[in-house]
């Protein structure tokens, strides 16, 4: 399983990203996130934009990627349905930085809703058994 | 949590700071019997972990719309001392200054319904709509600064409406010290923001064409300018990408800023920085940025709303009497001076999904309601019952000023796209009459009126504790929506 949507939190959307490595947990996380907001199948991939991300650690990296990936969502006018991650660097100044592609198109889907931003509230990403988790609310 | 709740009286319940460890202050839900039973554990211990942090003055509170969100609840208010005390990017949220405006008209039901439909098409086609949605106003660099240094004004200022708005608003719809560029706003938010002035949003934000239900105070009705039957329009939306993306920017900051100054969190979301330092004060400055986003961003869908009504009823809309009656704000900070323990203190009040509700006689509101109290405005879920409060003495007393905001969610998200379908939910207000325009039907799903709580019970408590009466009650004619 990529990612799973919990109906815990009443007026926010809480979900869970997995993956066998960084990349992998980047990429569902941010398939999940938008998800939120439309079928990421009926998404046509014509489309991509390089996303940069920051962090001093590797959590505060999925944080900056996703907030960044709404930043250009919104912008840009891309509906992103798929990512990659083409590289992920610890520098030994600056901490963590990430370059990714994300891909979608420029023609809107059916919306359900709109993600706002990814809160801090249970925001985690850990690594249990060689496999990432990254616990993600966002605002909607 | 529950358990530890102690009822006060019909409406009020009781939290002692000994319920749980490092509480420094009690809080204070307003609710019934009804809704304190349908209030979530979870909710009840986010107000606990609000009053662990530092110069928190007693009580935190949760309204009776009050649900589980992220860090503080929706439906709550958290004080803190202006030189001890904290001021939370967390504690605000992202949809800074989301909020509600009302406008009146001189238009009765049978004027409107045999054009509703008609209007509600025009309203639709002149305020955009929709995800990441964009404006029809194209800002330069120096604009884009002019609109968050003077929010509404900036709109009057540009033919976007009348002087007589601004007395109308919250805050005469801007908030002075608003910062603009760099240090504090980052070229991210205003990148976010820029094309984003005159955009209603998407998810629970909305647009209605209402007719005045029922009166429950003739006198402050009269003030307001409703009567009975009368046809009103009311906005909901806030300061769209520009605020969550200060939001987002200051929830980074601020997560440093509790390692520099050593506060402890129960949970990350409330991160936050002491009211004083650089941080907390670039926050304020920031936030107010977002303030006056929204402000204006209101202001300029006014002027298309009336331009809308000037197009299907051939008239000016100063003939159509399209007035403002109030503006307020629901996810703020604020410097305010209340009195605590006998004396007065300035504090900053967070209030997220919380609306102020100032008495009557206060300086902060407009001339022509001091006799009365402040106009609080309550959106119910789309398709049912809105509400028109006014603010009292008892407000000022005990909650900070403050009162409840709208319905609040019952049912999850997921959980209500599960259970209804936005063609059903569509289908069912037309068939009452309803007029309903929206980007996408399957929004309407997630929005289906029984995914939130009753906005009667709602407004009932908050009546009922005195900390703001009921004017007037308006149900949807029209609705558009993102």
């Amino acid at each position: 399983m990529d990612f799973e949507y919990f109906d815990e939190i009443t007026s926010d959307q809480l979900f869970r990203a997995y993956g066998s490595s960084l990349p992998e947990v980047f990429r569902n996380a941010a398939r999940a996130m938008f998800g939120v907001m439309y079928d990421l199948e009926e998404i046509v991939l014509d489309h991509e934009i390089e996303v940069c991300a920051v962090g001093i650690d590797e959590k505060h990296l999925l944080y900056d990627w996703l907030s960044n990936l709404l930043l250009e969502f919104e912008v840009e006018g891309v509906f992103f349905a798929d990512f990659s991650i083409t590289t992920i660097e610890e520098t030994p100044k600056e901490g963590f930085q990430l370059i990714g592609i994300a891909k979608g198109s420029q023609k809107m889907p059916e919306l359900r809703t709109q993600v706002k931003g990814v809160t801090l509230h249970r925001f985690s990403l850990e690594r249990v058994n060689n496999r990432y988790i990254a616990t993600v609310v966002v605002d909607v | 949590m529950k358990e530890k709740l102690v009822q006060l009286d019909e409406f009020r319940w009781w939290l002692d700071k000994s319920a749980r460890p490092r509480m420094n202050v009690g809080a204070k839900i307003i609710g019934s019997k009804k809704i304190i039973n349908t209030l979530e554990d979870a909710a009840i211990e986010q107000l606990t972990n609000v009053a662990t942090l530092p110069g928190a003055i007693e009580p935190v509170l949760a309204m009776p719309d009050a649900h589980w969100g992220y860090g503080l609840p929706m439906g709550a208010v958290g004080a803190f001392d202006a030189e001890d005390g904290i001021i939370s990017a967390g504690c605000t949220g992202f949809d800074i200054n989301c909020g509600v405006r009302l406008i009146r008209t001189n238009l009765r039901l049978e004027d409107v319904k045999p054009k509703l439909r008609q209007l509600v098409d025009e309203l639709f086609n002149r305020v955009p709509a929709g995800v990441g949605s964009k404006g029809k106003i194209r800002l330069s660099e120096g604009q884009f600064s002019d609109v968050i240094r003077l929010g509404a004004r900036w709109a009057i200022e540009n033919d976007h409406g009348v002087k007589e708005d601004l007395t109308h608003c919250e805050e005469g719809g801007s908030m002075e010290g608003a910062a603009t560029g760099s240090p504090q706003i980052t070229e991210k938010a205003r990148r976010r923001g820029r094309p984003q002035l005159g955009t209603l949003g998407a998810g629970n934000h909305y647009l209605e064409v209402q007719k005045v239900e029922k009166i429950f105070d003739e006198s402050v009705a009269k003030v307001f300018g409703l009567e009975k039957d009368q046809i009103v329009v009311m906005l909901h939306c806030g300061s769209r990408g520009f605020g969550h993306q200060v939001a987002t920017d200051y929830l980074e900051r601020m997560a440093v800023a509790v390692k520099k100054y050593n506060i402890w969190l129960p949970d990350q979301q409330l991160v936050c920085a002491p009211a004083t330092s650089s941080e907390g004060q670039d926050y304020y400055a920031a936030m107010k940025a977002a303030v006056n986003f929204a402000f204006c961003n209101r202001q300029v869908m006014t002027h298309w709303i009336r331009q809308g009504f000037e197009a299907v009823f051939a008239k000016d809309w100063e003939s159509l009497d399209l007035n403002l009656v109030y503006d307020v704000t629901h996810n703020i900070c604020k410097y305010e001076t209340h009195e605590v323990n006998g004396s007065n203190r300035d504090i900053y009040v967070h209030r997220k999904g919380a609306t102020r509700a100032f008495g009557p006689g206060h300086s902060k509101i407009p001339k022509d309601y001091q006799s009365v109290g402040q106009p609080v405005l309550i959106g119910g879920s789309m398709g049912t019952a809105s509400y028109v409060l006014v603010g009292t003495e008892q407000a000022m007393k005990e909650t900070f000023g403050s009162t409840c905001h709208g319905a609040g969610r019952a049912m999850s998200r997921k959980a209500a796209i599960r259970k209804y379908h936005g063609r059903d939910i569509k289908q069912a207000l037309e068939s009452k009459g309803k007029v309903v325009r929206s980007i996408s039907t399957k929004i309407l799903a997630e929005e289906a009126p029984n995914a939130y709580k009753d906005v009667h019970i709602v407004v009932d408590s908050v009546h009922g504790a005195d900390i703001s009466r009921k004017v007037a009650s308006q149900i949807p004619l029209g609705v558009v929506k993102g």
